[in-house]
């Protein structure tokens, strides 16, 4: 008696369940694969891994505007990555300030901005380094304005009419 | 004893039947909430992918060219960002989809970029200028 309730357990409700779970996996892998390929290559991520890649439109967006945006686009955009960047970005988010820093009109807005490029990271806390990485920001740019090194670290007057060509 | 086999045979043939349709529906109810990630496990249960993060793996490349089902799949997923974008982000990230191919087969959309660059006046949309920025908006 005993036998015959198991079996009968096994039968009805054991086998359609296993049924039920091997359908559902291959309907998972089906429709993993009906995704693309883009969702299999971000579906087994590490937080850190995921977060990375989550960053890249709106760098994307700040390369962009920073290369041939208005003035005003270009500080909208920059403020955009800026909000996207966490502390860890020590090293981009200095990037950034400096692009803020070179489309800021306003003097003491460029030197306050630079100085939160240090404090994000050390590493462009001396002159001649955040001279250096401004000239690349700046180079980067193919519009006025923040296409010149700002009077505060380009030591003279930048030529007014030189507008870079791509 | 003549009479009585017909009911037997009935019984067995129902009691087929049930177990064969209870088997049926489970490999359909099982088929259909795998394929939706319903199940509590599984490749779409566990998927750490996001719409942000599959556009940009798709940005971080340098080529894009795809699959019809993976194209489509990153259109769905463009739109979802764009409609969460609010302005002018909105508005350079249709520029940098048109520039960067991405609802193009990968190709430069030299009208819709255009027309997006001069939608937000920019000093420069040339062709030239575009193929820059398709270089320089790489992350």
């Amino acid at each position: 008696m005993t036998h015959r309730r198991i079996l009968r357990a096994v039968i009805w409700f054991v086998g359609p369940l296993a049924v039920a779970a091997v359908a559902g996996e291959l309907g998972s892998v089906r429709a993993k694969h009906e995704r693309g390929e883009l969702f299999a290559g971000t579906s087994s991520l590490s937080e850190r891994e995921r977060k990375q890649l989550e960053l890249v439109p709106a760098r994307v967006l700040d390369n962009a505007a920073w290369t041939l945006g208005s003035g005003d686009v270009a500080k909208q955009l920059v403020k955009f990555e800026l909000d996207a960047l966490d502390e860890s970005e020590s090293a981009r988010r200095a990037r950034v300030f400096i692009r803020f820093g070179l489309v800021d009109a306003n003097f003491d807005g460029q030197a306050a901005v630079f100085a939160s490029a240090c404090a994000a990271d050390p590493g462009v806390c001396d002159t001649a380094r955040l001279k250096q990485a401004a000239e690349e920001e700046a180079g980067a740019r193919f519009v006025p304005p923040g296409n010149r090194l700002p009077l505060s670290l380009s030591g003279g007057h930048p030529d007014f009419n030189a507008v870079r060509t791509p | 004893m003549a009479e009585a086999n017909p009911p037997a045979k009935l019984r067995r043939l129902r009691y087929a039947s049930a177990l064969g349709l209870t088997y049926v529906a489970a490999l359909g109810l099982g088929y259909v909430l795998g394929a939706r990630g319903l199940l509590p496990y599984g490749p779409l249960r566990a998927s750490t992918s996001t719409p942000l993060a599959r556009v940009g793996l798709a940005l971080q490349r340098e080529n894009w060219s795809a699959d019809a089902a993976t194209s489509a799949a990153l259109r769905q997923d463009v739109e979802t960002l764009r409609a969460g974008f609010s302005s002018p982000e909105r508005e350079v990230f249709e520029l940098v989809v048109a520039v960067r191919g991405l609802s193009n087969g990968g190709n430069l959309d030299v009208p819709t970029a255009q027309q997006s660059c001069r939608a937000l006046k920019w000093p420069r949309c040339d062709e030239q200028a575009l193929a820059v920025l398709r270089k320089r908006s790489r992350p």
